[in-house]
């Protein structure tokens, strides 16, 4: 349907206003949704404004059709030279303005990718914590080990030390044993002393018998008598020394008696039981050390554990990060669409000749889609496009395809 | 010993995130900013076992990067995964017929990223 009054430049302020409504439509829900419905109220403002104007009193050669340009059917545009001042100017401001949108797009972008940077930043800086922590522990374990065979061979040492002093302890009661036979000796050999005694007192008193039969002889026993004297001296020196060294032997063995007696009880003591108490001590330093290396092993399996669902969690974040990405390439997309739309109406104010039309970036804009999110968007505030039956709810994507 | 992985996309925040995922993983990364300069990388000598390549990128895109590379001999077997927001289902046919091993779709969550990963990586041991 063709009309042949022309396209009031208003109309077209509103066609653009509609058309960077699709395309903001088309990017991220939530602000840019909400330019899309400022854009879009903004062109029904425009449209309200001014009722369609008369036609002009002139329509020269350069006329074409709207819908070449606007898409919205039927209406026929006056050439450039014929728009009056005031609606030129319209469409100039609308430059600023779409160069404000794309600037927009791009702080946007920037932002959220800072932001993105920063979020993955401290998610590094969590792995490496919670690694650090990892390895620490793993070190005290590592530590815990040795501290545990350090003192294993000391233990391998003093049992080895242990049998020896027991064997030294036998070798002693058995010397023990040799002494006190000795002292045993000692004691009978005060019997051959005794009988040397009785010897010599003997001897004494037959020299005092020899000496009183010498001196009833008169002279003739005087050299008797004289040999009964040296023997009764010499028994008295026999039996003094017997007695003397009687007396010496039982001391000696005495006192011999009485060292052995009081050596003999402690005898076992003080070695093995020390080194048994060592050991006992030892053992149960080994055994704690052991409980502690046991409790340290599960808190690492716990730290590991723990670390894996970080690392899963901390996976996830990242992940979910990815959404900059989408966001960048559709806000991207639409600046982009923005840039021509800017490029058209330049061409629209300076009375371009040949242009493309409004509809053909629509339609370009459409065609350059790549996420199917885009292309529901599109339909939704664009409409022509090819919305499923369902627009609201979207199609589960399948995000893993293995060949 | 890591295995590596040589990720290729044009958005910085997208390498500086997978990198973190995989490393925190235990693999080892290598990037590049587009195919073109993947290319170049594996001509040098980068034997990466795995390659995971965006399809919308400057300068040399995702499809010719998989092409380029399949010609390589050292690369002829590495797997190679797509990660993109494309939806065309004829580019997804075109990357198989390429030679690509699988297509993902973005946004992936890290578990699955790592499992696919861990699946497809045992044939390039």
């Amino acid at each position: 349907m063709v009309f042949a009054r022309p396209l009031h430049p208003r109309r077209w302020l509103a066609g653009a206003l509609l058309l960077a409504a699709a395309l903001a439509g088309a990017a991220v829900e939530g602000a840019w949704a909400s330019a899309a419905l400022i854009c879009a109220a903004a062109a029904a403002f425009v449209l309200a404004q001014r009722p369609r104007p008369a036609p002009p009193p002139f329509i020269g050669p350069m006329k074409r059709r709207a819908s070449d340009f606007l898409g919205f059917g039927g209406v026929t545009i006056l050439g450039p030279a014929d728009l009056p001042e005031p609606l030129r100017e319209d469409i100039e401001a609308t430059l600023p303005f779409l160069d404000t949108l794309r600037g927009q797009i791009d702080g946007v972008q920037q932002d959220v990718a800072q932001g993105v940077m920063a979020v993955v930043e401290q998610v590094e800086v969590v792995s490496r914590l919670s690694t650090g922590q990892r390895e620490r522990i793993a070190h005290s374990l590592s530590g815990v080990s040795t501290m545990r065979a350090a003192v294993a061979v000391p233990g391998t040492i003093i049992a080895r030390l242990s049998a020896m002093l027991a064997e030294r302890d036998r070798m002693i009661a058995g010397n023990y044993q040799g002494l006190e036979q000795l002292a045993q000796e000692f004691h009978e050999l005060r019997g051959a002393v005794d009988v040397i005694s009785q010897v010599a007192d003997k001897a004494f008193f037959l020299a005092v018998n020899a000496s009183v039969e010498a001196h009833r002889h008169g002279e003739a026993g005087k050299a008797f008598g004289l040999i009964a004297t040296e023997m009764r001296a010499l028994a008295t020196q026999t039996a003094e020394g017997a007695r003397n060294v009687g007396q010496r032997i039982n001391s000696f063995a005495d006192r011999m008696q009485a060292q052995i007696s009081a050596a003999m009880p402690g005898r076992n003591d003080a070695g093995t039981q020390e080194v048994a108490r060592l050991m006992g001590e030892l053992d149960a330093a080994q055994a704690e050390i052991a409980a502690i290396s046991a409790r340290l092993g599960e808190l690492i399996a716990i730290m590991e554990a723990g670390h894996g669902d970080l690392v899963h969690s901390l996976s996830d974040i990242l992940g979910r990060l990815q959404f900059e990405d989408v966001m960048r390439q559709r806000l991207g997309q639409v600046g982009d669409a923005l840039g021509d739309l800017r490029a058209l109406a330049a061409e629209a104010a300076d009375g371009v000749d040949g242009r493309r039309s409004v509809r053909d970036l629509l339609e370009d804009q459409q065609r350059s889609y790549v996420m199917e999110s885009q292309k529901v968007v599109h339909a939704v505030f664009g409409g022509g496009g090819e919305a499923p039956a369902d627009m609201a709810a979207e199609a589960p994507v399948r995000r893993i395809e293995l060949f | 010993m890591s295995k590596t992985i040589l990720i290729v996309d044009d958005s910085p925040t997208m390498i500086m995130s997978l990198r973190s995922t995989l490393e925190m993983n235990g693999f080892a990364v290598e990037s590049a900013s587009d195919g073109a300069r993947a290319l170049a990388m594996l001509e040098g000598g980068l034997r990466p076992h795995l390659i995971i390549t965006d399809i919308n990128m400057p300068n040399m895109g995702g499809l010719e990067f998989i092409r380029g590379a399949r010609a390589l001999p050292s690369c002829r077997f590495t797997p190679i995964l797509t990660l993109t927001t494309e939806s065309d289902p004829a580019k997804r046919e075109e990357s198989r017929r390429l030679g690509a091993t699988g297509w993902l779709v973005k946004p992936l969550s890290g578990p699955d990223l790592v499992g696919v990963v861990r699946q497809v990586l045992p044939a390039a041991a």
